[in-house]
């Protein structure tokens, strides 16, 4: 599942979509309509665009609604990130002194099992 | 054969790096400095795609700048405007329908066309204002998600640390106790727990009883410096 804004994206891209098929069925039905006088197909067209419409359009508007609220600066993001940059660094070097000494611990314990 | 393999490559989706490149960052060559180093950062104009680019263009042009027509404030909360695009898109839909209705052949029909998709660049670019927002978030749960990993592992080898350590504490007292009192053979069990390792002591008991005065006290010796 791609992320929101490019559901959005692509929701308003769908409806575009849509727009354009519409008006290109009216087109096409509306030569042999004339002769026909009108069909079945082009009610049920028209009922098939204006729920696909619709249900974009409700789509779209939830998509918006999901949209964060208050954005943040990018100053404040900035800080953010510079703030778990460090602190991904200290827990980076803790890391690394535990697993030294887990190291040196289990050389010490296979140092004694081979002297045994 | 060799020129086989380089077709077979040619045709794949996602092709191997081209392998005298990636042939010279050898552990011992990037270990000595004497790799090639990344090549620097772009700076100024650059073609991606036969299109051009310059690296001091802003993340997002504004729409003035690609002569697009403005359809919301200087000020203004993004939520809201995407709404009412939104709904101003379905609006201009009818209003087009309503004249394709009416009067087909009307200038108008093409004045709306146009008045819709100026509504639409507006609504993508509305959306895309959010990505460098979305880059910085996404940035950021990367970020933390890394930290707990890292914290959490932390734990982990702490809490195995301690573990084999009150083993061998464990181990310490029963020895001591064995030194005195219990027979070679069951000797050798209690050292291959306090061993902590998967492998198998092949030593015998017979043997063992020989030497186990003075190893055992470097067992203890050793065990000591744990507590």
């Amino acid at each position: 599942m791609a992320d929101r804004l490019t559901q959005l994206q692509d929701a308003v891209t769908q409806m575009s979509d849509y727009f354009c098929n519409s008006i290109g069925i009216l087109q096409q039905n509306q030569t042999t309509e004339t002769k026909e006088g009108g069909g079945e197909s082009s009610t049920n067209n028209a009922t098939l665009f204006a729920s696909l419409i619709s249900q974009t359009a409700t789509d779209i508007e939830t998509l918006i609604e999901s949209l964060p609220d208050q954005e943040y600066t990018p100053e404040k993001q900035e800080e953010t990130l510079k703030n778990l940059v460090a602190e991904n660094q200290v827990s980076g070097e803790k890391l690394r002194q535990v697993i030294n000494e887990a190291e040196s611990m289990l050389k010490q314990v296979r140092l004694y099992h081979k002297t045994i | 054969m060799k020129m086989a393999a380089s077709e077979s490559e040619a045709t794949q989706a996602f092709p191997n790096p081209p392998s005298i490149l990636y042939k010279l960052y050898t552990d011992e060559a990037v270990e000595s400095g004497s790799a090639p180093k990344p090549p620097p950062p772009v700076q100024g104009h650059y073609q991606m795609f036969g299109a051009p680019f310059n690296t001091g263009d802003a993340m997002i042009r504004s729409l003035e700048e690609q002569n697009v027509q403005r359809l919301y404030p200087q000020q203004y909360d993004k939520k809201v405007e995407l709404k009412k695009l939104n709904r101003s898109i379905l609006i201009c839909f009818l209003e087009l329908l309503d004249i394709l209705i009416d009067n087909p052949s009307s200038p108008e029909r093409n004045d709306k066309i146009k008045d819709l998709s100026i509504l639409f660049i507006n609504m993508h670019h509305l959306i895309n204002e959010y990505r460098p927002h979305q880059a910085r978030e996404t940035l950021r749960v990367v970020l933390e998600r890394q930290k707990r990993q890292r914290d959490e592992m932390i734990q982990q080898i702490t809490r195995a640390m301690e573990k084999a350590q009150t083993i061998l504490k464990t181990c310490d007292g029963s020895l001591k106790q064995l030194i005195t009192t219990l027979p070679a053979a069951e000797d050798e069990q209690e050292e291959m727990e306090t061993s902590q390792a998967n492998e198998k002591t092949d030593q015998n008991p017979v043997t063992l009883d020989s030497f186990v005065d003075s190893q055992d006290r470097d067992l203890i010796k050793y065990v000591d410096t744990f507590k």
